[in-house]
């Protein structure tokens, strides 16, 4: 089971927290919300996954697909505080050298307002 | 359904609990697993939490994989999971009678060293591999037999 909470700050950085298991079920719940907030449009997008318990491949696979398109668009998504599990399952796939990953949310706003131009 | 069982090994004296869950090859079936995992394994054999991912994680992409690969003409199907706990590890027996599948043969995904070049598919083997020690594939009577083995 997973839900999402949508936060847009005055920064123009929109925060998306995962929260729940995104496995086969749990992706498929959030999926097409994830997609519609995230890779609409030109945006930078943080992943809050602070609340994210359980990781599998679909689940990264929405990640990918997600930071495919805004690279596209001239966009970026990051991703912020992963548990310990969750981060080593980013690791293990390799996510970590296409997604950066940061444990600060001061870091990661200043990826991206360095990465996408207004 | 969850069934467990105590046992002495004769030959080493040292005893083995098994637990088992019956899944029908649905989806749906896929959130009975994970609850099974996370609380019946994980109470009934004393597993630290990292052992429980890790279990959770090899068990949610092979059954996915079973359930979008392994019955092309969709007909309903059972798989078995049979979890044996040891002193020092865990055997996990995934059994189903879908098309042959070896996953230990299958080549491994190249991780990509771009966004540009990420394949969106092929993890799921992947992470399989990297969590289980060991991992042995058998065809008997019409059934893959998967089995993974993890130190605890």
């Amino acid at each position: 089971m997973a839900k999402l909470e949508i936060q847009e700050s005055d920064n123009g950085i929109k925060q998306v927290k995962v929260i729940g298991r995104l496995d086969i079920l749990g992706t498929g719940e959030v999926e097409t919300s994830f997609t519609a907030h995230t890779a609409g449009k030109k945006e930078k997008v943080i992943v809050d996954l602070s609340e994210l318990d359980f990781l599998a491949s679909i689940g990264i696979r929405l990640f990918l697909i997600t930071a495919k398109a805004q690279a596209k668009r001239g966009g970026k998504i990051v991703l912020l505080n992963p548990k310990p599990l969750v981060e080593d399952t980013l690791v293990t796939a390799g996510i970590n050298l296409l997604i950066p990953i940061y444990n600060d949310l001061e870091l990661a706003s200043d990826d991206l307002n360095s990465a996408v131009s207004e | 359904m969850t069934v467990s069982t105590h046992n002495t090994l004769p030959h080493t004296g040292t005893t083995e609990i098994l637990c088992y869950l019956t899944l029908k090859n649905k989806f749906d079936e896929l959130n009975k697993l994970s609850v099974w995992i996370n609380n019946d394994i994980s109470t009934l054999f004393k597993i630290s939490e990292r052992t429980v991912f890790k279990v959770d994680l090899i068990l949610a992409e092979l059954i996915a994989n079973i359930i979008s690969y392994a019955y092309p003409s969709q007909c309903e199907s059972e798989i078995v999971i049979k979890c044996h706990y040891f002193q020092d590890n865990i055997r996990i027996d995934i059994e189903d009678s879908g098309i042959p599948f070896n996953p230990l043969i299958t080549p491994d995904v190249v991780l990509p060293q771009s966004l540009e070049e990420a394949d969106i598919g092929g993890l799921g083997i992947h992470l399989i591999r990297h969590y289980m020690d060991e991992g042995t594939y058998q065809r008997k009577d019409n059934k893959n037999i998967f089995s993974v083995r993890l130190k605890i």
